[in-house]
């Protein structure tokens, strides 16, 4: 409970100095949420006129695109931290967070908010809308299923770096796969692929899981996409435990805030 | 500081010296690019899946969105590069150099872009050719879409430029680019040929300069046809002229944005 209150006060730190630049921070919402929607045309234009891509129709596509940017933009939003983690690692930038008493990751990942974050989830929310689907307790759950994803896949990605040092070159492309993916229907791709992306790139894991509890509610849904997002986040957390048992100090001298 | 911005002169050799330098500098950083071409392989793959499902030949197609994905996929970042030396304030001391910042960003953006070209054009044609089982219907179609990709670039990079330098004036021009790059997938056909389009899209893209940068290079390996590539090399060849004019007016003007800021 105390880290769950703890993670909230962080997320609320971060959402108000991104708001507090008021001009920029509704720039980058709304023109993030006109960029999905310009995305999102090509789909149309397809679905105009092929009424189904291998099992795939428009709503489910607008389900599907929904799921990965309302994810993907909570995820930036409240842990914005996360995808800058593996630079933090290998600048050594972990130092002002060792000695503090709250989870280090917990910390390095919420302390930052990404403006954008917000037309993400704006756009997100509009096309799980417009899918046509109307179970919205199970929509509901799908995001925050693909939040804890994306931002575990974000940690885990990055968590290289501890043994690896200065990847972010490579390991910033592989979490762009990620977020690439999540945007195609998995049904376009053969049983290796699948298999990549239900481990290595955990797209699987992120929207297509989630993607079907909208699609089709119930347990023999829910338990799949609830028990793999959970496996994934303890995962995360173990990998970037045990990096940090290897981490170096970048001996800096700073506040964090 | 204005007369620096006069004084931009493409045909010194110092702005090949930049050039080179991004080469090497392009060639050293050795896993970028290949991730680079691995994430065009994969979308070639995802895009030929698409279109085998709803198509009964979908060769040409790949071949289409190769020579497309090749256009945009080349294209180094220019506007985070001078939006980073904004931000930074690195910009006050480049602009002392005897060059012109806005010369040397350009060729440096050249110089990337050369070694993109080469390999993410070998990579595309490999896999188009190995996804679509053998050479697009007209092959002479790809020399041609090849010297409208490079004029393609061109103009890719001067309309990049520009939305650096909105930087003067905005907080991050990040949004900005969003914009104009998701515009150009859309009206420049990058994954549906705009003749799939309704009439009206149709024609707004035939009016944007996306359609001669990304269908047009593309459109080449569906069907050469001799007229229509020498009028998308006089529309491309425009649209320079014009992003050029463009580009020198809007840096004259961020450069006094400077002076009235006292930078």
């Amino acid at each position: 409970m105390n880290t769950l209150r703890f993670a909230w006060a962080l997320c609320s730190t971060a959402l108000q100095e991104s708001a507090s630049r008021r001009v920029a921070f509704l720039l980058q919402a709304s023109f993030m949420a006109l960029n999905n929607v310009l995305f999102f045309s090509t789909w149309w234009l397809l679905f105009a006129r092929f009424d189904e891509i291998r099992g795939y129709r428009l709503p489910d596509m607008l389900a599907l695109f929904g799921i990965s940017a309302a994810g993907f933009g909570l995820g930036v939003a409240l842990c914005g931290g996360a995808l800058d983690l593996a630079r933090a690692i290998a600048d050594g930038e972990l130092d002002a967070l060792l000695a503090q008493p709250k989870s280090v990751l917990l910390r390095a990942v919420a302390s930052r908010s990404q403006a954008s974050g917000w037309g993400d989830l704006v756009s997100g929310c509009v096309m799980l809308w417009l899918s046509g689907y109307d179970h919205y307790a199970a929509m509901a759950l799908a995001v925050l299923l693909s939040v804890v994803g994306f931002v575990a896949s974000w940690a885990a990605l990055s968590s290289a770096a501890f043994w690896v040092g200065r990847m972010d070159g490579v390991i910033r492309p592989l979490i762009d796969f990620v977020i690439t993916f999540t945007t195609y229907p998995p049904t376009l791709f053969g049983f290796r692929l699948k298999l990549v992306l239900f481990t290595l790139l955990p797209a699987g894991i992120i929207a297509y899981l989630p993607v079907e509890l909208i699609r089709d509610p119930g347990l023999h849904t829910l338990l799949p996409a609830v028990g793999a997002v959970a496996a994934y986040a303890l995962f995360a957390s173990w990998l970037f435990g045990r990096g940090l048992r290897r981490y170096e100090s970048g001996s800096r001298f700073g506040v964090m805030g | 500081m204005t007369a620096l911005a006069l004084t931009f002169e493409p045909s010194r050799a110092k702005y090949w010296a930049v050039a080179l330098i991004a080469l090497r500098h392009r060639s050293q950083a050795r896993a970028a690019l290949p991730l680079r071409a691995l994430f065009y392989v994969l979308l070639l793959l995802i895009f030929s899946r698409i279109w085998s499902a709803v198509v009964p030949n979908a060769g040409d197609y790949v071949w289409y969105l190769a020579v497309a994905d090749w256009v945009t996929l080349v294209q180094p970042r220019l506007f985070e590069s001078i939006q980073r030396d904004v931000r930074s304030g690195d910009l006050a001391c480049l602009l002392g150099r005897p060059i012109s910042y806005l010369g040397s960003k350009l060729a440096e953006a050249f110089g990337e872009l050369i070694p993109n070209i080469v390999v993410l054009g070998l990579v595309g044609a490999l896999t188009a050719y190995t996804l679509a089982g053998g050479l697009p219907r007209e092959p002479v179609g790809l020399f041609a879409a090849l010297l409208l990709g490079l004029l393609a670039s061109v103009l890719w990079q001067l309309a990049n430029a520009l939305i650096g330098l909105s930087s003067f004036w905005l907080d991050d021009c990040t949004p900005l680019y969003w914009l104009w790059q998701k515009a150009a997938f859309v009206l420049g056909g990058l994954f549906v040929p705009l003749a799939l389009y309704p009439g009206w899209l149709q024609t707004l893209a035939g009016w944007s300069p996306f359609s001669a940068m990304i269908a047009g290079p593309a459109s080449m390996v569906l069907r050469f046809d001799l007229e229509l590539f020498v009028l998308l090399v006089a529309k491309l060849g425009a649209s320079i002229v014009l992003a050029w004019h463009l580009l020198q007016f809007t840096y004259r003007r961020a450069l006094r944005a400077i002076e009235v800021g006292g930078g």
